[in-house]
């Protein structure tokens, strides 16, 4: 099971690091609002991509996936202007961002994590998240300068308990390692 | 004393050195996991020429249905081939939408275990080089001590 407290802690991380990283323009506006999981996750949309990456500890593991479903006005977004490329390709760095943030940010709380590296799936996958037993999930709409609209699915699947405890976060302040080591 | 903890700190310190292995195995299940990841990109592309094929058959068996109604009697038999066509397309159409629903299913939990192997790898050794750096900590302080 998860806590409350874990819950809103992993939910808070998540929307400061879309806040954050998602916008290519630190001025630009972000308008994010909460939906229900099952329908960020649903494949009634149009066909697309989406961009999924994995943070790991010992006790749980966070899947953030992206929904690419903006279209080619997303793509020109996060490819700067450039609308040559797959919006994958655009927005896979933007994507390593954020969940570099989250990963820094949960390592307050957690001292062992590690994270993947980005991958793309196609929309009809998300038919199927709940074979992967998650604990919780969370579903967003993504709203940048009006325009520019991708969803986000927050996954926490863990075979034990999982909590961030306040003591957690007073034994980790000093920062703990994000891995220097790169594997792969 | 100083003698045996001095020894049993180098043993700790050879042991952590050579948890560091453990990278190889990861190595190793990445590969795995590379390969399992083409091949199943490889059967999505035979999953898209497929549904390809069937869309095509589910075209001619209509087709064959108009052609056998405007030659009216004389093509009975005909008609009988086209609706068995018909039939087909349609069994071949659904086994194709099983096959990649299937697919996009193993997608997920394909994608979900090699990333998890990853993440999981690289907080694994971190943990073993921080672990590692205070193994070296303690090996200074040791040496500290006289003999």
């Amino acid at each position: 099971m998860i806590t409350d407290q874990a819950r809103s802690v992993v939910e808070r991380i998540f929307a400061d690091a879309m806040r954050s990283h998602l916008p290519v323009d630190p001025s630009h506006r972000l308008e994010l609002s909460r939906v229900d999981a099952a329908a960020a996750a649903t494949a009634s949309a149009a066909p697309h991509e989406l961009i999924v990456v994995t943070s790991a500890s010992f006790a749980f593991r966070l899947l953030t996936v992206f929904h690419l479903r903006g279209g080619s006005v997303a793509q020109a977004y996060f490819g700067r202007g450039r609308t040559d490329g797959a919006p994958a390709e655009a927005f896979g760095e933007v994507a390593n961002l954020c969940c570099g943030a989250i990963n820094r940010e949960l390592a307050r709380y957690v001292p062992h994590l590690g994270m993947s590296t980005p991958y793309v799936l196609h929309s009809r996958c998300m038919d199927f998240l709940a074979d992967l037993s998650p604990q919780h999930v969370a579903g967003y709409d993504v709203a940048i300068e009006g325009d520019v609209r991708l969803g986000a699915t927050l996954c926490l699947c863990g075979s034990a308990a999982i909590d961030f405890s306040p003591i957690a976060v007073i034994a980790s302040e000093e920062p703990a390692s994000t891995g220097d080591l790169e594997l792969f | 004393m100083a003698a045996d903890i001095r020894k049993q700190s180098r043993e700790i310190g050879e042991e952590v050195a050579s948890l560091k292995s453990v990278a190889h195995a990861f190595e190793r299940w990445h590969q795995d996991m590379n390969a399992l990841m083409d091949q199943n990109r490889a059967m999505r592309a035979t999953g898209e020429e497929l549904s390809l094929i069937v869309r095509h058959l589910t075209m001619l068996s209509l087709n064959a249905k108009i052609e056998a109604a405007r030659a009216g009697d004389a093509s009975r038999g005909f008609v009988v081939v086209a609706t068995e066509m018909r039939t087909l397309s349609d069994r071949a159409d659904a086994l194709q939408k099983q096959f990649s629903s299937g697919l996009h299913r193993n997608d997920l939990s394909t994608t979900a275990t090699f990333q998890d192997i990853q993440a999981s790898g690289k907080l694994m050794m971190a943990a073993i080089s921080g672990l590692e750096a205070m193994v070296g900590r303690l090996h200074a302080q040791i040496d500290e001590v006289p003999a």
